[in-house]
């Protein structure tokens, strides 16, 4: 009961005062936050503003006035996915990272990009998911299956968007690593642009095309409409039905036989479309594939008609078979159409489109199939007829080819073809297409004929850029032996060292680049390998795998950080490398921009091969050697080359091997680009850029060369002791190649990406290269001994809590002093 | 102020959710005395102290400090304040001198000046030798004059300290009765307590409350010239030989003045002799003598009762009645 | 100003003479330095992921600190309450606001030593590779926002009892509360939550300074809610007038 008379003040401020307050406090506190949400003020303390859209980036963004970018997120992302090979990963705060990175790119654009979210359930366009998929959005799974009414599912999830600028298209299918989302964006921008202003070049072809794929579209689903047969229906009726023994396939038959003049009428567009292409033909690699799988929808198309209206060959009296030929001939219909879908979606993706060509042909890492086919079918048919061991062996054989072929088309589509890249093999008797705008030597292990060298240098000469890597040695640690004649079992044990038949080194030199043929060592700033060890215990054998650290995997610690490709960089291994220099004359070169991309350390070397391969012998010469590094590991030439070639007749072109190959027709007549390079004129001099990298990068080429050496088809026809033994080293070849590629797997990742680097700098996009690198600011820890990261973690884990503690005594003692002493 | 008042408190109030603490305090303290607010547990002064150092607000009414309001700028009237709360609440892991000098440098002083005052408190109080102590470690008496020196570290117009003595053995309360009256020379002081000696021996003037209320409000003899209006005297009378205590009780009821008496109790030993308690509205000391003469009954023992607080308070409230 | 100032150092000298604050900051190393080191719950240790960064140390922190910080607050007020030395607190010729403000700032100086003995972490990993000691700074600002929080929060609940456990198990729940329950709550809540709620999470908002980044908006956050907590440890100081 306060007393009215006197009103509260001051500090007599009741309760209902305090509430107020406090209440007034919060909402002040909300306003202001509220306010600040529209204020974007961010300071980014990280040395390469990681967090920070790049000037590439803003740029590119406000170069697409009026690009439109809808997003696809799930609602309820799980905590984590499974990752291909067990693991799991964490999508913490991922959705909000995207959502802030797309708003980066609005704000940054100044307006011209507008953000939309793709809503949940908006009427007739399904979920989030479906919407997703359909705009070719990948989804993905938890690892949690979810009851969906009473079957467990995995639940699908969303996570990408899709960038719509002016007629041209691009999706970022799966954004589910924060760190590279300004690269993939930005990506996806700069491409944007490129197509669509490639795009506007080759109106006529694209429209052409699309032409085409309109009318196979249509032919497509008007057959597979009409010859759906709702089979069911009709079985569940069989038994009362009078009609009982009209087949499916018959009712199918019958339905297209009835809608054949429509079906004749819709098709015969594609006839149409495809005469109708003059621009497409002979224009590019896509517009000849899409003619080409048109003609082959065609021919079936065709052929399905013969048999509707009862005038194919031989199947006029025999029902049965035609109705069996024309339930084939539909589902190969749709077989086709997904391949003509393919091509259209290569087709329309083509414009602006750099493309990479690979060298392949001698043993270097080409990831491709290869072109030839290992023994030509006819040949395999006639070889071991009177022989079932060689016969047996060629099977083998054939199977290591195949899967030689197979897992270098994969290591393409998965390392390039999926990121990006456009990549093509260029074979080095053939002169090179016009279309590849960089040459990558991957570290070949033959010599490269005169023709090739022709080809190279007058590529170089062009003015486009020429990547090679180089492998000089190939080094063979705890491998599996070769049989010998004792008869040996297969073993692990088997090192060695020995010189490719590269000649990289002379090619080179007529550029003024010196490849030394040195392996260079460290005994200090070196990576690990994994050997696999069989390890007898109790009888039985064990596979174990250790890390030894390996002096020849140095990790090389100086960058030139003006050059693009390592500006960003602070540490890379560099598995077996040898090294690169300038020679005298090109140094001293005004005309020649010559940059030290990437060096070894201080305490490298350079040690003539062979060298012992063991880890512990090897380390011996390694802490022996007097350090001379660093070494020039990458080097980068810019200048206005001489053609090896000058004052000589160019090298003849060698003939094509016949092969009879039913797969692979020789070309009748010369194509548009035959024409195209029967026009090219001879250059004695042109500006070039050159990089040399003195490894392989741990990524050793597979090839058939290299695995089934010595094979012939001649020598199988006659069984002799040396073919099986040749038979059992080619498939030690093949697992060595394997057993190498995993000793230093671990490296990959860091060294893919300056592979990425180096294609995105020869596709001149540097700017990615830039973001990239910002991307994953990979900070690896340096080389330690287990013991000293074990003294690490132990001295820093004890060092807080006894410094804290030698403190708290301090000061005690400190006070007891201080108060003894204290006086007035 | 002109007229030599320091602290003028009018009308306090303080009401709590179920009671009423205080019912409308009023008083003064001049310049230079030592006020005694007195009372019994529970009466209201220990809310009215909290009241006038601001530690707590009152519901109503002023309380004005060398004329600044208590309300309206209460730091500006702590700073004029030292302060000693019941019990004497210290930090006990503090040194005797850490906790002055922080105590000092709350209330704005630093440097060479600090140390002085720090030193010239800790002489008041005698504290020398225990400057270096953890006040956790000193003897109740010691802590009590830890606490004063922090009351008196910035030389504030009053102090206000409240049941300074409590809870210290005899000896220590001795002591800090003579330190308190030594303050009292230089210092406006407010000392509650329940101890009417207490008050009577070292201040000037008295504010007795009782349940909330002023119920007297002057100096000691003021007061007990106020409840003088009736006497009491215990009276040790050896009855004359043949007579019993009941007797003489029956012929001092007779005597003109006398309203009551009450037989406290009788002795045997070492002179068997009756305790009694007289009421009575004047004092009648002269006539007692002479009827004790008179009637053959010999005094052993004859004063005045002395004044208890409860007592007081009895009559106080008595006559407001 | 002055009196913020001695009052800080008067609490930080008090955190420093009682055994609590060694406890308390030993427990944060002990613990953020295993979970750093070793990881938990699967995740690679630090020398197994071989990468010359503090993240999960920015990760785990906060928890930490959820957890220690109530311990180094519970005393402020509740033990002035119960010693009854508030009253002379109070009664010193200093504003409410300012008595808060020296105890907040005192216990931030608990933080920051803490903090400090902390930076074993990025020396340790600046021994071993070479670390981005901007984001670094940035965790480490983040952490001493994020901290000054969690210290506001506990200073609130000190005002609230005399008895020092209850403060302590109000302010670690508070503390625990906007580090992360917020986040679960919301998930429980909502189907989809709103972006303003999930705002309010402190995890949220710390997210940018463990990734180097200072959003004004984030420091903005931290800085209301401790300023919200001081008003409300004023008023509910101020409480004794009306209670």
């Amino acid at each position: 009961m306060a007393d009215p008379k006197t009103p509260s003040k001051g500090t007599r401020s009741g309760k209902a005062d305090a509430l107020v307050m406090v209440l007034a406090t919060v909402g002040v506190a909300v306003v202001v936050n509220a306010l600040m949400t529209a204020i974007n003020l961010r300071l980014d303390l990280t040395e390469q503003k990681v967090h920070t859209l790049s000037d590439a980036s803003i740029s590119a963004a406000q170069s697409l006035d009026s690009l439109v970018i809808t997003a696809y997120i799930s609602k309820k992302l799980p905590e984590t996915i499974p990752m291909p090979g067990g693991g799991k990963m964490a999508l913490k705060g991922i959705e909000r990272a995207f959502r802030d990175k797309l708003e980066e790119y609005v704000t940054a654009s100044g307006g011209k990009v507008r953000l939309v979210y793709a809503e949940d359930n908006s009427p007739g366009v399904g979920t989030i998911e479906e919407q997703a998929e359909a705009a070719k959005v990948e989804a993905f799974s938890s690892s949690e299956a979810q009851l969906a009414g009473s079957e467990l599912k995995f639940a699908r999830y969303a996570m990408g968007a899709t960038f719509h600028y002016k007629t041209v298209h691009e999706v970022f299918a799966k954004a589910l690593q924060p760190g590279f989302y300004e690269f993939e964006i930005t990506k996806i921008l700069l491409r944007l642009r490129e197509k669509y202003e490639a795009a506007q070049i080759q109106k006529e072809p694209l429209a052409q095309g699309k032409a085409i794929f309109e009318a196979i579209k249509a032919c497509n689903e008007l057959v597979q409409k009409k010859g759906k047969v709702e089979e069911s229906k009709d079985e569940g009726a069989a038994g009362l039905s009078l009609k009982g023994t009209t087949d499916p396939g018959q009712k199918r038959f019958d339905a297209l036989a009835a809608a054949k003049d429509d079906i004749a009428k819709t098709c015969g567009d594609i006839a149409k479309a495809a005469s109708a292409a003059t621009k497409l033909k002979g224009k590019s690699q896509f517009g000849d594939q899409l003619l080409q799988s048109a003609e082959q929808y065609k021919s079936i198309v065709d052929e399905l008609g013969q048999f509707l209206s009862g005038t194919a060959e031989g199947a006029k009296d025999k029902p049965k078979q035609a109705t069996m030929a024309v339930a084939q001939l539909t589902s190969m219909m749709d077989e086709f159409y997904k391949e003509v879908d393919r091509a259209h979606t290569n087709l329309t993706d083509s414009p602006g489109r750099k493309v990479i060509g690979f060298l392949c042909g001698h043993d270097e890492f080409c990831p491709f199939a290869e072109s030839e086919p290992f023994v030509p079918e006819q040949m395999a048919m006639m070889m071991g007829q009177n022989n079932p061991m060689m016969k047996q062996i060629m099977q083998a054989a054939t199977q290591i080819s195949q899967s030689i072929d197979e897992t270098n088309a994969r290591i393409g589509d998965n390392l390039f073809t999926k990121r990006g890249y456009m990549i093509r093999r260029v074979d080095g008797d053939e002169p090179i297409s016009s279309e590849v705008s960089a040459l990558i030597v991957y570290a070949p292990r033959k010599a490269l004929p005169d023709y090739t060298r022709y080809q190279l240098d007058q590529f170089l000469l062009a003015g486009k850029p020429v990547i090679a890597f180089a492998q000089e040695w190939e080094v063979a640690l705890m491998n599996m032996a070769a049989p010998d004649d004792l008869g040996n079992d297969v073993r692990l044990d088997y090192s060695a060292m020995s010189a490719t038949g590269s000649n990289l080194q002379e090619v080179l030199k007529g550029y003024g680049v010196d490849l030394k043929r040195e392996l260079t060592l460290d005994s200090k700033h070196v990576e690990t390998v994994k050997v696999m060890k069989l390890v007898q215990r109790g009888g039985l054998q064990f596979q174990t795998q250790q890390d030894f650290p390996y002096a020849l995997v140095p990790v090389a610690t100086k960058f030139d950080h003006t050059h693009p490709l390592s500006k960003a960089l602070e540490t890379l291994p560099v598995p077996y490398p040898t090294s690169v220099e300038a020679t005298p004359e090109l140094e001293k070169n005004k005309e020649f921009e010559v940059v030290r991309v990437i060096q070894s350390s201080e305490s490298s070397v350079r040690k003539a091969a062979p060298l012992p391969v063991l880890p512990p012998a090897l380390k011996e010469v390694a802490l022996k050697a007097t350090p001379t590094g660093p070494h020039t590991l990458a080097l980068f030439v810019r200048g206005p080359f001489k053609s090896q070639f000058a004052g000589k007749d160019p090298p003849k072109r060698p003939e094509k091997k016949q092969t009879n190959d039913p797969m692979h027709p020789p070309r009748d007549k010369p194509s548009e680009h035959d024409q195209e390079i029967a026009k090219r004129t001879f250059k004695t001099q042109g500006a070039g850029k050159l990089l040399v990298v003195a490894s392989n990068l741990g990524i050793e080429g597979l090839s058939r060369g290299a695995v089934l050496k010595g094979f012939e088809v001649g020598k199988m026809a006659q069984f002799s002791a040396d073919t099986l033994k040749d038979y059992q080293t080619w498939n030690s070849n093949f697992q060595n190649w394997q057993i190498r590629i995993g000793q230093v797997s671990h490296l990959l990742g860091d060294n893919l990406q300056f592979i990425a680097n180096v294609m995105d700098w020869a596709t001149s996009h540097e700017a990615l290269v830039e973001i990239r690198s910002k991307g994953d600011m990979r900070r690896p820890l340096r080389q330690m001994e287990p013991d000293e990261s074990k003294n690490l973690r132990l001295g820093s884990l004890l060092a807080g809590p006894l410094l804290l503690g030698l403190a708290g005594a301090l000061r005690m003692m400190w006070r007891r002093k201080r108060n003894e002493s204290l006086k007035i | 102020m002109a007229d030599g008042t320091v602290v003028r408190v009018r009308n306090l109030v303080k009401q709590y959710a179920t009671k009423t603490a205080l019912g409308g305090v009023s008083f003064d303290v001049h310049a230079g005395e030592i006020m005694g607010l007195l009372g019994p547990n529970g009466a209201g002064k220990s809310t009215t102290m909290k009241i006038l150092t601001t530690y707590l607000a009152a519901t109503s009414g002023d309380v004005a400090v060398d004329g600044v309001d208590s309300a309206d700028d209460p730091v500006k009237v702590r700073a004029m304040l030292g302060y000693l709360p019941e019990s004497t609440p210290l930090y006990t892991d503090m040194v005797v001198y850490d906790y002055l000098d922080y105590v000092g440098s709350m209330r704005g002083f630093k440097g060479a000046e600090l140390r002085k005052r720090i030193g010239d408190v800790i002489r008041m109080v005698g504290l020398q030798e225990y400057v270096g102590f953890q006040i956790g470690t000193l003897s109740k008496g010691y802590r009590q004059r830890v606490g004063l020196a922090q009351a008196m570290l910035h030389n504030p117009k009053v102090l206000i300290l409240d049941e300074p003595t409590s809870g210290l053995d005899p000896n220590q309360i001795v002591e800090i009765r003579n330190l308190i009256r030594e303050l009292g020379k230089s210092h406006t002081v407010i000392l509650s307590s329940h101890n009417l000696a207490e008050v009577r021996q070292i201040c000037d003037r008295v504010v007795i409350i009782h349940r909330g209320k002023v119920v007297a409000d002057g100096t000691i003899d003021e007061l007990e010239g106020k409840v003088a209006s009736t006497h009491r005297l215990i009276l040790g009378v050896q009855p004359k030989a043949g007579a019993a205590a009941a007797d003489v009780v029956a012929a001092l009821k007779t005597l003109d003045g006398i309203s009551a008496v009450h037989l406290t109790h009788e002795a045997k030993t070492p002179v068997p002799h009756a305790n009694l308690e007289i009421e009575a509205s004047r004092d009648v000391r002269p006539e007692l003598f002479q009827w004790a003469q008179r009637d053959g009954h010999s005094l052993v023992e004859l004063r005045r009762k002395a004044m208890d607080l409860e007592g007081i308070f009895q009559s106080l409230t008595q006559d407001a009645n | 100003m002055n009196a913020v100032l001695t009052l800080a150092r008067r609490e930080l000298a008090a955190t420093f003479d009682s055994p609590i604050a060694y406890i308390a900051a030993t427990v944060f190393l002990v613990v953020t330095g295993l979970l750093f080191f070793f990881g938990h719950d699967g995740s690679a240790d630090f020398f197994g992921a071989r990468e010359a960064t503090l993240r999960p140390l920015f990760e785990y922190a906060p928890w930490a600190l959820a957890v220690i910080l109530p311990a180094v607050t519970m005393r402020l007020f509740a033990e002035e309450k119960k010693s009854g030395t508030l009253e002379l607190l109070v009664t010193l010729p200093v504003s409410d606001v300012q008595l808060v403000l020296g105890k907040l700032l005192g216990a931030v100086g608990f933080l920051v030593v803490a903090l400090l003995v902390t930076l074993v972490f990025p020396i340790a990993v600046a021994m071993a590779g070479n670390p981005d000691l901007g984001a670094v700074a940035g965790g480490y600002l983040g952490l001493l926002l994020i901290g000054t929080a969690f210290l506001a929060l506990g200073l609130l609940t000190s005002t609230w009892t005399h008895n020092q456990i209850v403060a302590f198990i109000l302010g670690l729940l508070l503390c625990v509360f906007f580090w992360t329950a917020t986040d679960a709550l919301i998930k429980v809540a909502f189907d989809k939550p709103p972006l303003t709620l999930q705002l309010l999470s402190f995890r949220t908002q710390f997210d940018d300074f463990a990734k180097g980044v200072v959003d004004m908006r984030n420091v903005l956050y931290f800085l209301s809610v401790s300023a919200v907590a001081v008003v409300g440890s004023t008023y509910s100081l101020q409480s004794r007038h009306w209670k």
